[in-house]
């Protein structure tokens, strides 16, 4: 080995040696600063927040389902410098949920730490899958990251609950989990007395033109909500793999189920169901005959996925199948939701909301 | 040769009778025919989606057998020459770019596929070393890692909840969601090539011989190579547009097709036709009657190909010099 | 009357400096005429401009008093055959399929050899004495037996013209002498046979004419008796060749003392 080369080795490794003690500072320095808060995670990570967080950043993949969670919250604004994508092709929420939306920097949805970082946060929010891809980068700034998971109802409480401890308003985060609760053993009085009609509930997307068809797997919060909504979810099966499942015409033809509900993300279903009832080979399924092809409406979001919308969508859903059992118009509920939880008044989802919404409305 | 025409039908006719509808498995003819809904759904989905498979299969595997013949190299794949990235890339593209617009992902897929095709040769023409096989195989390499970067690219800024979940089922490659209008919109792209291929299938012995052998038995190797690149390309293009990646075909059946029924072009094109219809629509069946969701195409297609190729090549019937 | 003819022949490869300047040269039918040159003296790429698959830069080739450049590519393919110095064939064919492919310029274009092709190549195996190896299948044979089969297939063309490049530059003795052997017998059927070589020993045994190639020029054109005396061959290769004598033969070599 050459003298200059052995010489540039040392002095690399001299630099390294000099610099991790700083790295290690630096984590140590960010986790111990004010005290903070100690929350356990959606992935049961112990995890040290700051009392009072006055930055916290949404990134990474499904920032929608995370900012709807965070702003169930009041006055989260003052909290919130940046967020990711939350538009999944409806039209963007944020601004209504946000007066301040266009003052916060957004983020793409494949913002790397180092973006994320460079809006100095107090607090970075991620779902629970991008921890590998993203999370550990920014941990690793002695950053400090909660992942939540916002899949299922029982999920939905708890992390509701995590981001309750995170803004010190553990009062707030009781009222959603009360208002989830109540709503849902509403709906399962009503609907445990009932006949099921069978259900198959498709998602949509299309494919050049013509569409393609995926059911959820057992577990998912499609599933769930077609059980609170009083049907039958025929669709399941022990062969379904872990994610979405596309299925071909033939295997719809063999459910045949009495009611088809179309959820679509990026275009209303409607458009969709009018493309089916078209069709001459749809037009021999019962559910089209009898005019049973529902669509799950949409007003940002389509209400049919895990988003704070999904106690909606399963008591649509129970409107849709037994409207016999309920007396109020379902349009009501609609408000009632927005008020409950976003604290909406009416004119505000007059403006906000009504003008946005697509789907079958029921009225 | 004969026996093989016979097994096509066979597997022709069972899969015909083979779905979910209306009894997962095999049904019976008069049961196909009893009801409305049996009659349209064998004659609007059914029919299209094997016809559609056996195509994709004999053109996979026939464009194979032909490049491999060309570049006198039994590893080659008929998208190698940018044309199966470019069609990759061209469906992304329109995915992301052209929603909702119907064709848009099959037109943009074939037309992208020509551009891979085009720069690959463009390159080569380019380039000041070796003979033409090397020069192609390399152009073709950088061609695709070029529309294998820029899928990436569009991978990465897709919506992972729609748009990357489409480019990713395409990719994998499958039939689910043929129709007529699929099956009409490769039918003139690939019947053509198709054509060409089968004609010319004795004339492609001699452009697997050297340029300037071939050159000297009174042939103009240069031209009818470029034909049958055009034609190998065209017949890809085509059915990858309809159907996506799917993989395995084109290397794997005319290996079988020149092991159990001979080298000569005569024998080897018109056998991995038959061969690869024959895979395509076994494997095919089985993705859209096992399960109830869709197993994707190009996951079996890979899984069975690349299972018989280990098979083949530790039993040590394929042979490669140099 | 000439085979071949060479006049005024220039070439050069894109980008590269002039091979040729100026030759002329005249191959006699029904004789067997050796090319011999050092390396890089352009054999190989006289043979590619007899055969039209490189184009004179110029000057003019004539064939059978002919001009090449007036030939249609498929008439060219029943007048002219060439057998490479090495076979190599990624697939395994039959050797009776690889002869059959010498029937491309009589074949129609979207057909098929039919039984008169198949006569001819048969026939052209008889010829070359490869009749018990129809049955095999190329990668099975020796090199020998490789070559006298490419030769075959070059047979099958029916040629006036046969054109070989260093037919025995990788081959053992005895099959060496198989190959020349056949080419003597071709020879006196009346076809003309161009080779190069690197071999003034056998050439001098089957050779009737010999033309010497050095530097892109023609040293000596003439008989074969003549041209491979050693004084010829030490010009053109700059060595020591001495002569052997065997009977009324003499065979020229380099002593190694």
């Amino acid at each position: 080995m050459g003298g200059i080369q052995r010489g540039a080795a040392v002095l690399l490794l001299s630099f390294i040696l000099v610099l991790v003690p700083f790295g290690s500072v630096a984590a140590d320095d960010a986790a111990d600063s004010g005290g903070g808060t100690t929350v356990s995670d959606a992935l049961g990570r112990t995890v040290t927040v700051p009392d009072d967080p006055s930055r916290i950043v949404l990134a990474g993949r499904a920032v929608a389902l995370l900012a709807n969670a965070l702003y169930l919250f009041p006055d989260v604004s003052e909290r919130v410098v940046a967020v990711g994508k939350t538009n999944q092709g409806l039209g963007d929420f944020f601004p209504v949920l946000d007066d301040n939306a266009a003052d916060k920097s957004r983020l793409g949805q494949s913002a790397g730490a180092e973006e994320v970082l460079a809006r100095e946060p107090d607090l970075v929010i991620l779902k629970n899958y991008m921890r590998d891809s993203l999370g550990e980068a920014i941990e690793t700034a002695g950053v400090p990251v909660v992942y939540l998971e916002l899949e299922t109802p029982e999920q939905y409480n708890r992390d509701v609950r995590i981001i309750g401890q995170i803004l010190g308003q553990p009062e707030r985060a009781e009222e959603v989990v009360e208002a989830f609760e109540r709503r849902r053993s509403q709906l399962a009085e009503v609907t445990s007395e009932v006949e099921k009609p069978d259900v198959v509930l498709l998602s949509v997307s299309g494919r050049g033109g013509s569409s393609s068809f995926r059911v959820a797997p057992e577990g998912w919060m499609q599933g769930t909500q077609v059980e609170l909504g009083g049907g039958n979810p025929i669709w399941f099966d022990r062969s379904l793999s872990p994610g979405w499942n596309e299925v071909q015409f033939e295997q719809i033809a063999l459910w045949d189920p009495d009611v088809i509900v179309l959820v679509s993300y990026g275009r209303p279903a409607e458009e969709v169901r009018a493309q089916i009832e078209s069709d001459a080979q749809w037009r021999t399924l019962q559910a089209v005959q009898e005019d049973r092809v529902l669509a799950m409406p949409a007003d940002y979001h389509s209400w049919g996925q895990p988003d704070t919308r999904w106690i909606l969508g399963a008591e649509w859903l129970a409107h849709a199948l037994h409207a016999e059992e309920f007396d109020e118009p379902f349009g009501e509920r609609i408000y009632a939701f927005f008020n409950e939880f976003y604290g909406m008044d009416r004119s505000e989802y007059r403006r906000s909301i009504e003008p946005r919404l697509s789907g079958d409305l029921l009225d | 040769m004969a026996g093989l025409g016979v097994l096509f039908g066979i597997v022709f006719a069972v899969s015909l009778l083979t779905g979910r509808y209306p009894a997962p498995g095999i049904s019976s003819p008069l049961v196909l025919f009893e009801t409305d809904a049996a009659r349209q759904i064998f004659a609007n989905l059914r029919l299209p989606r094997v016809i559609t498979a056996a195509v994709l299969g004999a053109s996979l595997a026939a464009s194979g057998c032909t490049f491999q013949m060309l570049f006198r190299n039994p590893l080659v794949e008929p998208g190698f020459l940018g044309v199966t990235q470019g069609a990759a890339f061209g469906a992304a593209g329109a995915i992301l770019f052209l929603p909702n617009v119907p064709g848009a992902v099959q037109i943009s897929a074939v037309v992208f596929a020509t551009v891979g095709l085009f720069l690959s040769y463009g390159v080569a023409r380019r380039l000041r070393f070796g003979g033409w096989v090397i020069r192609m195989v390399i152009s073709g390499i950088a061609v695709s890692a070029l529309f294998a970067s820029g899928l990436g690219i569009l991978k990465y800024v897709a919506d992972p909840l729609s748009e990357l979940q489409e480019m990713t089922f395409w990719m994998l490659g499958g039939l689910a969601g043929t129709t007529w209008a699929t099956t009409m919109m490769m039918l003139p792209l690939v019947v053509p090539s198709l054509l060409i291929l089968f004609l010319l299938r004795w004339r492609l012995n001699i452009l697997s011989l050297d340029d300037l052998t071939a050159h000297s038995l009174g042939t103009s190797p240069a031209r009818e190579r470029m034909l049958l690149l055009l034609a190998a390309s065209a017949a890809t293009a085509g059915v990858t547009a309809a159907a996506g990646i799917v993989g395995w075909v084109g290397l794997l059946v005319p290996h079988v097709a020149r092991r159990y029924f001979g080298v000569e072009g005569n024998r080897a094109l018109p056998s991995s036709l038959l061969l690869g219809a024959v895979m395509v629509l076994i494997c095919d069946t089985i993705a859209r009657s096992l399960f109830v969701y869709e197993i994707p195409l190009g996951i079996l297609t890979s899984l069975l190909g690349a299972s018989l190729f280990l098979s083949l090549l530790s039993s040590g019937q394929v042979r490669f010099r140099r | 009357m000439s085979a071949l003819s060479v006049r005024n022949l220039s070439y050069h490869y894109q980008h590269h400096p002039e091979l040729f300047r100026g030759l002329d040269l005249e191959i006699r039918p029904g004789r067997v005429t050796v090319l011999l040159g050092p390396n890089g003296s352009g054999k190989s790429t006289l043979l590619a401009l007899f055969l039209g698959y490189l184009v004179p830069t110029g000057g003019e080739i004539e064939i059978l008093e002919k001009p090449l450049s007036s030939y249609r590519r498929s008439e060219l393919g029943r007048v002219t055959a060439f057998v490479s110095q090495e076979v190599y064939l990624p697939f395994n064919y039959g050797v009776m399929e690889y002869c059959l492919l010498g029937r491309a310029a009589r074949v129609s274009y979207w057909g098929y050899p039919d039984a008169d092709d198949r006569a001819a190549a048969e026939q052209a195996a008889e010829m070359a004495g490869i009749s018990h190896l129809i049955e095999r299948n190329i990668q099975e044979l020796s090199a020998g037996e490789l070559q006298l089969v490419s030769i075959a297939r070059a047979l099958t063309q029916e040629p006036s013209i046969l054109l070989l490049d260093e037919p025995t530059s990788h081959l053992d003795p005895v099959h060496a002498a198989d190959v020349f052997k056949l080419i003597v017998k071709l020879a006196s059927r009346g076809m003309t046979v161009l080779l190069t070589t690197h071999d003034p020993l056998h050439a001098r045994q089957v050779a009737d004419d010999a033309v010497l190639m050095k530097d892109g020029a023609v040293l000596f054109s003439g008989t074969a008796g003549e041209g491979l005396a050693a004084e010829n061959l030490n010009r053109l290769y700059g060595a020591e060749f001495v002569e052997a004598r065997h009977r009324d033969l003499r065979i020229p070599f380099i002593r190694l003392d």
